[in-house]
């Protein structure tokens, strides 16, 4: 009888890997293809709007020859690099404060830490604007306290509002990442620490961010790689010596320069890739296993 | 003393989260051009104006379609694909696992940039059908995702049960399995949806003459002086909050009838 | 004898018809309105009245999809990538129409043939030289211009001033940029050859060090001057006004000594479209004087209609109508016309730098 069961179940099983299929095309036909035209493509250059097929390096030549092209992608990554560590050290204590003193109203906090990101990001981003500009509230609350005389400068149009704002839109991301390793965690753990005459911050230090630092890891993973992409939050309220990797080739496919552009994309996306093969170990399971 | 410090932190944070959207919504009734203080009067003006922007109203139905075909196609794709994902071994499960992983995370103007050369190169015309098939892509790994976690904590026991009093697999399948997930493909699909409603890098790239409702709030933008900008994101906002309610109150639904019968969530 | 009489009423009789046909395609098709369909139209977002699309609706049940443009060698190049036959009518500035029919994306049309345009445009802009083909079609119906000057002191120079350090306006119009650092450094702006790119460049990248952000559309720049941000930049006339009236500080402006450039934008007709007699009807209604008085009103641009201007005259707006010197068309014809250059590939890449310089 149990025989036939794990027969059964086996059968069923080889059935069920062809559910594969439809995903394995998706991934292949719609992901894997394009980023192959793509590579393709960037051995390509483009004449007057036409395209000319033929073998070259210039476009890789000419990313790395000008000063500015590897510039821009340095200052992006670095600007990522920035809005990462902003958005980890702002969200661990939130999602802290949400596993362990809400019990309650938990629910009811995650959820509504995932709506604000469910809302638009450009509306978002045009909110911010108006927050952050010479009329906006800041501005004119700190005017109407006496505290300034002018509207602050740096507030808006600055590498300072790119970091804000970015780190605004990766907040809720991330929190919800290190909550799902915080919820994993064993509390008991800390309270034997705390037993054993550790005060809160030594337990903090030596318990709590260890165990949860696979968490933080792929969290910060998850944070970097989309914000290597960040387009339009530096469209809107960067300055103008803030314009990003992924604006920049926009610019290049709307003129028309598809081989530069497709070059330029390809050497970032190595750069993802190697961003997301780093920790590795900690990424693929974390998530499924909640 | 910590524990004061964090939770002032936790509701100074949750301002932060939300003071921008507060905003949108407060100028969205302020009877100013311009979206700033002074607040000048109350008016329900810019509200009135989106009923009759007919180029919204078209912008909206083509997202709504789009979405609509992305939900389903990334589901059922997701569904199909969850089940092989938690319950088999196979070589390079790992492997496939983290695979899954990289279209959720890869920057979309990447995945943009080497769409419409992919287009380009099969001389397929920029449409709603390519902007279905940018937006299938990278919301698939979330339903995946969404549905392999439902499947995780699934007590197969009632499937074995179930297989023991005579049904065959696609009995069990549809009077067992698919009614404790449910839950999690509804939420998986929700989720597909409002990814797929609210995304604007990729549609930028690939999207042709049927313009989308991102592109539109990102002309709005950019041209023209648009104060109901700011009713469209508080409609928009109002709309996802009931999404968000009925994606919970169907989970719970599902939690509680799991707990019913004698399972831990 | 009878064959000569028979010879002369023939002539006659052809002569007769076709002087029949001509009245008749003269006086444009009546209301095009029988035949539903679509008009795909690929425009500027400021052209776009949404009241003027639902009113077209409800009087020829045509649906107008309009697709938002966002710079003249963008939407060259999206045409080219995607294909023109996407849309029905497009727009375009100054004299990119004659590198369109190049390519021989656009089909010439008669303006006659619109009963709207033939009756209030300007007779000055139904005849702009480098836009007619034979036969007197002209490649583009023009929809509105303004002049690209700038707002008080005499010379482009201004705009490098340190003094006005993060006070400056710079826009991501690249193909007004070019010419302020081209007049700035004598060269013809269309034609800048590599070398000459490399140092206009450099001098917009000077410019960009003055401005507090790359603006992106009259959305942003308006608030940027009435915040009071942006002290001086380039701009239209007419634009001071407007300012003005949305409770920010008084500007003047000024022609530069070094010379300035203009755009008369407006519509062609894709080649081959399937919709020609509903885009045809649509240009037939956007150039109606309510039409344009509306979108006056909204966004104070230069137009070729003067239907249009007497309705906002007659409406009080004679004050704004001036300001943007519409009542003078001639002005119109004086200014240097915005053109695609040929080496359109050098001009991207000097741009990409700019735009990437720190």
């Amino acid at each position: 009888m149990s025989a036939r069961l794990e027969e059964r179940a086996t059968g069923t099983e080889r059935g069920l890997l062809w559910g594969l299929l439809p995903v394995a095309v998706v991934q292949v036909g719609l992901f894997a293809a394009p980023m192959a035209i793509m590579f393709l493509y960037s051995f390509w250059t483009t004449r007057n709007f036409q395209i000319v097929p033929t073998f070259t390096l210039d476009n890789y030549r000419a990313f790395f020859e000008s000063w500015t092209y590897p510039r821009v992608l340095l200052r992006t990554l670095g600007t990522a690099l920035v809005i990462t560590a902003a958005t980890l050290v702002l969200a661990y204590p939130l999602a802290y404060f949400i596993v362990r003193y809400t019990r309650r109203w938990q629910k009811v906090l995650l959820a509504a830490v995932i709506l604000s990101f469910w809302t638009s990001g450009l509306l978002r981003a045009y909110a911010w604007m108006a927050v952050l500009g010479h009329g906006g509230i800041i501005n004119k609350g700190l005017r109407a306290l006496g505290l300034i005389d002018a509207p602050l400068p740096f507030l808006l149009y600055s590498p300072f509002s790119v970091v804000l704002v970015m780190t605004y839109f990766s907040l809720p991301f991330a929190v919800v990442a290190i909550y799902s390793s915080l919820e994993k965690m064993d509390w008991a753990l800390l309270d034997a620490a705390g037993d054993l005459g550790a005060r809160p911050l030594r337990a903090f230090w030596h318990v709590t961010l260890p165990l949860t630092l696979p968490g933080v890891v792929s969290a910060a993973a998850l944070t970097f790689v989309p914000l290597v992409g960040m387009f339009f939050v530096p469209l809107l309220v960067g300055g103008p010596t803030s314009v990003m990797i992924a604006p920049l080739i926009a610019n290049q496919m709307q003129a028309f320069q598809l081989g530069l552009g497709a070059a330029m994309s390809f050497i970032v996306a190595l750069i993802v890739l190697a961003a997301l093969a780093l920790p590795w170990r900690y990424l693929d399971l974390e998530w499924l296993e909640r | 003393m910590a524990r004061r410090l964090l939770i002032g932190y936790g509701v100074l944070g949750f301002i932060f989260l939300y003071l921008p959207i507060a905003f949108l919504v407060l100028f969205s009734f302020n009877d100013n051009i311009i979206p700033s203080l002074p607040f000048r009067g109350f008016t329900l003006q810019w509200y009135r104006e989106l009923g009759f922007d007919f180029v919204l109203h078209d912008a909206l139905y083509n997202s709504l379609v789009i979405a609509g075909i992305t939900t389903v196609t990334s589901t059922v794709i997701g569904t199909l694909a969850a089940f092989p994902l938690v319950r088999c071994t196979f070589a390079f499960k790992r492997a496939t696992q983290a695979m899954m992983i990289v279209p959720m995370v890869i920057p979309h103007f990447l995945m943009g940039v080497a769409l419409l050369l992919f287009f380009a190169f099969l001389r397929l015309p920029l449409s709603r059908l390519t902007v279905v098939l940018g937006h299938v892509v990278f919301t698939l790994p979330f339903a995946i995702l969404i549905v392999s976690t439902r499947l995780y904590g699934f007590d197969r026991s009632l499937e074995r049960a179930a297989g023991d009093l005579g049904a065959n697999p696609a009995r069990v399948f549809w009077h067992v399995t698919l009614p404790l997930i449910l839950p999690g493909v509804i939420g998986a699909a929700l989720f597909v949806f409002t990814l797929s409603m609210d995304e604007f890098l990729i549609t930028f790239f690939v999207s042709g003459q049927k313009g989308t409702l991102t592109m539109y709030i990102w002309s709005l933008l950019k041209d023209g002086i648009a104060p109901r900008v700011n009713a469209l994101a508080s409609v928009l906002l109002a709309a996802s909050f009931v999404l968000l309610l009925v994606g919970g109150w169907l989970l719970d639904r599902g939690a509680a009838s799991r707990s019913a019968q004698g399972r831990t969530p | 004898m009878r064959t000569a009489m028979n010879r002369r009423e023939f002539l006659r009789t052809a002569a007769m018809t076709g002087g029949a046909l001509a009245a008749a395609t003269a006086a444009g098709s009546p209301r095009p309105a029988a035949a539903a369909g679509t008009v795909n139209w690929l425009a500027w977002g400021g052209h776009v009245e949404p009241q003027g699309i639902k009113s077209f609706f409800d009087a020829s049940g045509i649906r107008v999809n309009h697709v938002g443009m966002s710079g003249n060698a963008e939407t060259f190049a999206k045409l080219k990538l995607s294909g023109a036959n996407q849309y029905d009518l497009f727009e375009a500035d100054g004299l990119w129409p004659v590198r369109y029919h190049q390519e021989g994306l656009i089909e010439p049309i008669q303006l006659d043939s619109i009963p709207n345009v033939a009756k209030n445009m300007y007779p000055e802009f139904k005849k702009i030289p480098a836009l007619q083909v034979s036969g007197g079609a002209m490649l583009m119906v023009p929809w509105g211009w303004k002049n690209k000057i700038k707002t008080a002191p005499t010379s482009y120079e201004v705009l490098l001033d340190k003094k006005y350090k993060g006070h400056v306006g710079f826009s991501d119009q690249h193909e007004f940029l070019w010419p302020v650092a081209a007049y700035l450094l004598g060269y013809d702006p269309f034609k800048m050859n590599k070398e000459q790119l490399n140092r206009a460049k450099d001098v917009l990248i000077q410019i960009k060090r003055n401005a507090p952000t790359i603006s992106k559309g009259w959305n942003e720049q308006l608030r940027l001057y009435v915040e009071e941000t942006v002290w001086i930049g380039l701009s239209s006339p007419g634009r001071a006004l407007t300012i003005q009236s949305s409770s920010g500080p008084a500007m003047g402006w000024e022609r530069p000594k070094e010379g300035y450039v203009g755009w008369i934008d407006g519509d062609m007709l894709v080649k081959g479209s399937p919709n020609r007699d509903a885009s045809l009807a649509w240009l037939n209604h956007i150039h109606s004087p309510e039409y344009v008085a509306t979108n006056f009103q909204r966004l104070q641009r230069g137009s070729v209609n003067r239907a249009g201007v007497e309705l906002l005259k007659s409406r009080g707006m004679g004050e704004m109508v001036r300001a943007n010197l519409m009542d003078q068309p001639e002005m119109a014809l004086q200014m240097r016309l915005i053109e695609a250059p040929a080496n359109q590939d050098e001009y991207a890449a000097a741009w990409n730098e700019v735009l990437a310089a720190s």
